[in-house]
């Protein structure tokens, strides 16, 4: 919201510095996004938080000004309704439901001149980003900058009979004054003469019964509209006026009747118009409203003590009115101002006493309370998993939980079984990822030029639409592997050694279709439990997404991993020197290193001390493996001859499953 | 003895002459000096068991012979092979190229604000991010049609299903499940409703911090923010607060912060735990308060690495991972 100083000023003395006024403003929470010189006048422009109705205005402004430096608040001159009064009726306007419009002032003004407005109106609305129409209009518009109040005016020529106020039906239309023709969406509020819809409530007025220079009458009408049915009209609409913007908040319950005073006022001064009926207003004045304010509750919460003078100077000039009650020491009875319609409990009037005293005068003091049970540093399995991961020089990406349809139909993924927003704003970012290793995929494309090998890894969830925690859609948090240029070993290896860190043995692997992985690709199994998938993604998903392979990934359950995670425990070394041995075998193509390794550490027992594969290799199209076995004991070192003894306990079995012995 | 060693040393240095390559001027070097099969520290061995008179100047003389052959197979191994011994080092030639592994610098930064708070007794969780409207708004205030949910542009999965505009959808869960004293971070992803831009990002990075006890004060909000600040800027830094709106907290601020180079930034909203809130929370308002704070994790990041564009913490570009 825009406001020229100089209109500020005439309701308030203002400090000779701008730069300390925006500055002492913006700290008690009246915003002040900038301030810019234009024509001799210093433009103010405010970002006034959605619960301070009052501030969007002139006059409310200028209140804060005058609470902040203790000045006088000069209100601008009004209508006195006893200098001039008249018996006319006002043309009758019924409310279909009251909660529509809960309260109103109107009036019929005649001879009025229309025409256009002085300068001084017309400076004032340009400086406030307003444009002037003419001086019926512009008058309007005045006052609604200068108190809050929006207000329309009739021309009474154009309107027919008695007037009523309802929610649209559907299938409604209106010309409004911008010579647009709106369907009026269902359930917003209109008015309507006996022949035709004349105002599209709270938004824009009608253009049938616009003010122009044949004017002569005009019915004022200055209302309060349901906040809600204003808001879903202007988001529906896609409509917003500087009318509506106010209308959206909780306004002055009393402010109809100032406003339209006010209106009258000038009317008068500047269009030579004179009040021609009754004043009209329903729900005014609105009751009284008190807060029972416990004093004690300053201090519990802004943690200092501030003396019950000092609370009732803030709050007096903030217009709130304060009953000290002789019985009762400990409370104040507070008098909310009408335009307060933010405060309704006692914690809200510790804000107003907070923000003016200065949260910059509070000092700063550390917790001092017991500390709750902590989870310490160590607990952090998902640091302690990358910690691992970055070891082996992996590198860790962050990757967008939001992706397209496309992305996830190249890897073949079905789309029904994922989550997607309703309401996308591009289509980049419409569906929820099902799996980390989209967002691994798009990382290897960024960096996939450049490089002949990469591998990279991210934690983070991804979602379905199955029920989960809370009964909210499952939203598990994965860790996901992918390798581009190496073979299957490196991805294998990464697993392995994660597994092995985390002391997680006896990991197993079962085939499993995973759409974007070649067959067959597995399911990694711990103690039965499912840990998560392992596979090399398939050539045509690779073209789809316009990839460069081999890319080979896997993706685990992070919570699972963090259950069958266990402690280290020290493994106490061999007293006696261990007996190496390698063996070189060749295996038939349905006997799995799995297969080996269990038999040779079935045979080999309590002996074994270590199994690796030192080489894997073909001769003669027989897949040929060299691995690297030590043994020892623990009451003395082997020989040979105990060596062969412990060989013996596992060649037969190897044999019996056709493997040979080179 | 004497003439044992002579011919030792001279066979020695023969071989060494002929010797093609640094394998074969190894297996000289055992040959005649290994510390068990070696010639002449056989030889050596032997001087205790030779008569006492005619043991004068044989040490010398194995000594000598010992350093002869030593120069010598110096000399024959080729040059570069000698690591460590080079004369003429040219420190400014680069050393060898070495990669590590990287975490991503927004973990980075989520790790050092979780330190900082540890500090002060602060635990952490994480939650949900797909979200109920009650528990990202309805629960803190913010009623369906309110205006506040206007500044939070919201990716609805359906009318009760959103994306969690920020993490403090998780001061009610929390609150739920624990009870005060309460110290806690929710750091984690939230998403906006915006078109991706240099300073913003559908999805990016909170953390909220809240406290709930029997004497939590404003006081201590803003002592630790401040804490905060100085540790993580620089003990330069310092706060400034500014009265602010929402909808569940009150009182409400925005905190500045400044910051050594840049000045005054805007990064932090904060205030008191609404009464509201904390009743939605199973927690008595009149006998515990509390307060949170929220800060934008990117915001962190861009400010602590002088990174002006936030799409590139999200580019996973590997110039700019290993970089951190």
């Amino acid at each position: 919201m825009k406001l020229p100083l100089s209109w500020i000023k005439e309701y308030v003395e203002v400090p000779s510095d701008p730069d300390k006024l925006a500055e002492d403003l913006q700290f008690s929470g009246t915003k002040v996004e900038s301030l810019e010189k234009e024509s001799g006048d210093l433009i103010l422009d405010f970002e006034i938080t959605p619960n301070r109705s009052d501030c969007y205005s002139v006059i409310g402004i200028a209140r804060e000004i005058s609470s902040l430096y203790k000045k006088v608040l000069n209100l601008p001159k009004v209508f006195s309704e006893e200098i001039q009064t008249s018996k006319e009726e006002p043309p009758k306007l019924t409310t279909e439901n009251e909660n529509l419009c809960p309260a109103y002032t109107l009036g019929l003004v005649d001879l009025i001149k229309v025409s256009k407005s002085p300068t001084w109106i017309i400076e004032k609305l340009e400086k406030s980003g307003l444009r002037a129409i003419n001086n019926i209009v512009d008058i309007t518009n005045y006052v609604m900058l200068e108190t809050g109040q929006p207000m329309h005016a009739f021309d009474v020529s154009k309107l027919k009979g008695s007037l009523k106020l309802r929610a649209s039906r559907d299938g409604e239309s209106i010309t409004t004054l911008d010579n647009t023709h709106r369907d009026i969406p269902k359930d917003s509020i209109i008015i309507e003469d006996e022949d035709k819809i004349i105002d599209l409530a709270g938004l824009m007025g009608g253009k049938s019964s616009e003010v122009d220079s044949t004017t002569t009458t005009i019915l004022l009408h200055v209302p309060i509209y349901d906040p809600v049915s204003i808001r879903k009209s202007s988001q529906i609409l896609g409509l917003r006026t500087e009318a509506s913007g106010r209308f959206e908040k909780k306004l002055d319950p009393a402010g109809h009747r100032f406003a339209f005073q006010r209106a009258v006022e000038l009317l008068r001064i500047v269009a030579g118009g004179k009040l021609a009926s009754k004043i009209m207003s329903l729900g005014y004045p609105p009751d009284p409203r008190f807060v029972s304010f416990p004093i004690s509750l300053v201090e519990r919460v802004l943690g200092i003590n501030i003396t019950k003078e000092k609370i009732t100077e803030i709050l007096e000039g903030l217009g709130f009115l304060i009953k000290r009650s002789s019985s009762d020491k400990k409370f104040f009875e507070v008098g909310v101002p009408t335009w307060r319609t933010d405060i309704s409990s006692p914690i809200d009037l510790v804000e107003e006493i907070g923000r003016i005293y200065g949260y910059n005068n509070l000092p700063k003091t550390l917790p001092s309370e017991a500390v709750p049970n902590l989870s310490l540093a160590a607990d952090n399995f998902e640091l302690q998993i990358k910690r691992i991961l970055v070891s082996l020089g992996l590198n860790e990406v962050i990757g967008s939980c939001l992706t397209s349809l496309k992305v996830i139909a190249d890897l073949g993924i079905e789309s029904s079984s994922c989550l997607r927003v309703k309401n996308r704003l591009i289509v980049d970012y419409e569906y929820l990822r099902p799996t980390l290793i989209l967002s691994l995929l798009s990382s290897i494309k960024k960096n996939q030029i450049s490089k002949s090998d990469l591998v990279f890894f991210e934690t983070g969830r991804v979602f379905n639409s199955n029920l989960g925690k809370y009964g909210l859609p499952d939203q598990p948090k994965k860790l996901a592997v992918a390798t581009y240029g190496l073979d299957f070993s490196y991805v294998r290896g990464y697993l392995q050694f994660l597994l092995g860190k985390l002391n997680i043995v006896g990991i197993t692997f079962d085939k499993e279709n995973v759409s974007f992985f070649d067959n067959p690709s597995v399911q990694i199994n711990v103690k039965s439990q499912k840990l998560g998938v392992l596979g090399k993604i398939n050539e045509k998903n690779l073209i789809n997404s316009s990839l460069v392979g081999p890319i080979f990934a896997f993706e685990i359950d992070i919570e699972t991993l963090k259950k069958l995670s266990n402690p280290i425990v020290y493994r106490s070394l061999p007293k006696y020197p261990v007996s190496k041995e390698n063996i070189s075998l060749f295996v038939p193509d349905n006997v799995t290193f799995e297969i080996i390794s269990s038999i040779i550490k079935k045979g080999a027992g309590d002996n074994l001390y270590k199994l690796e594969l030192l080489e894997e290799g073909e001769i003669n199209k027989k897949r040929s493996l060299l691995l690297a076995l030590e043994y020892f004991d623990k009451k003395g070192t082997l020989d040979h001859k105990e060596v062969a003894k412990i060989t013996s306990r596992f060649v037969q079995e190897l044999e019996n499953v056709g493997v040979q012995i080179r | 003895m004497k003439e044992e060693l002579k011919r030792l040393e001279n066979n020695a240095l023969i071989e060494l002459s002929k010797a093609k390559n640094k394998d074969e001027v190894d297996k000289i070097r055992v040959k005649y000096l290994g510390r068990k099969i070696g010639l002449i520290t056989l030889l050596s061995k032997k001087v205790s068991k030779i008569p006492i008179e005619e043991r004068s100047g044989i040490g010398t003389l194995l000594r000598n012979a010992r350093k002869k052959v030593e120069e010598e197979i110096g000399k024959s191994v080729p040059e570069q092979e000698q690591v460590g011994t080079k004369k003429n080092i040219d420190t400014t030639t680069p050393g060898r190229k070495f990669e590590s592994g990287n975490l991503h610098p927004i973990t980075l930064v989520i790790e050092e604000v979780k330190e900082i708070f540890h500090y002060l007794g602060f635990s952490w969780a994480e939650g949900p991010e797909v979200e109920s409207d009650l528990y990202n708004f309805q629960k803190l205030n913010i009623p369906r049609d309110h205006p506040a949910r206007d500044v939070q542009q919201t990716y609805y999965i359906s009318s009760d299903l959103l994306l969690r505009t920020h993490t403090s959808n998780m001061q009610v869960r929390y609150m739920l499940e624990n009870k005060p004293p309460i110290r806690v971070l929710f750091p984690g992803r939230v998403f906006r409703r915006e078109m991706p831009d240099a300073t913003h990002y559908p999805a990016f990075f909170q953390i909220e911090g809240l406290m709930v006890g029997r004497n939590v004060r404003m006081t201590s909000l803003l002592g630790t923010l401040d804490y905060f600040v100085k540790r993580f800027f620089g003990a330069n830094s310092k706060i400034r607060v500014y009265g602010h709106h929402f909808p569940y907290t009150e009182p409400s601020v925005e905190i500045e912060v400044y910051h050594p180079k840049k000045g005054w930034l805007e990064i932090l909203g904060a205030g008191m735990v609404h009464p509201n809130v904390l009743k939605e929370g199973g927690i008595d308002p009149e006998e515990f308060t509390g307060w949170a704070f929220g800060v934008g994790a990117d915001r962190l990041v861009m400010l602590k690495y002088d990174i002006e564009d936030i799409r590139i913490l999200f580019d996973n570009d590997l110039n700019f991972l290993r970089q951190f």
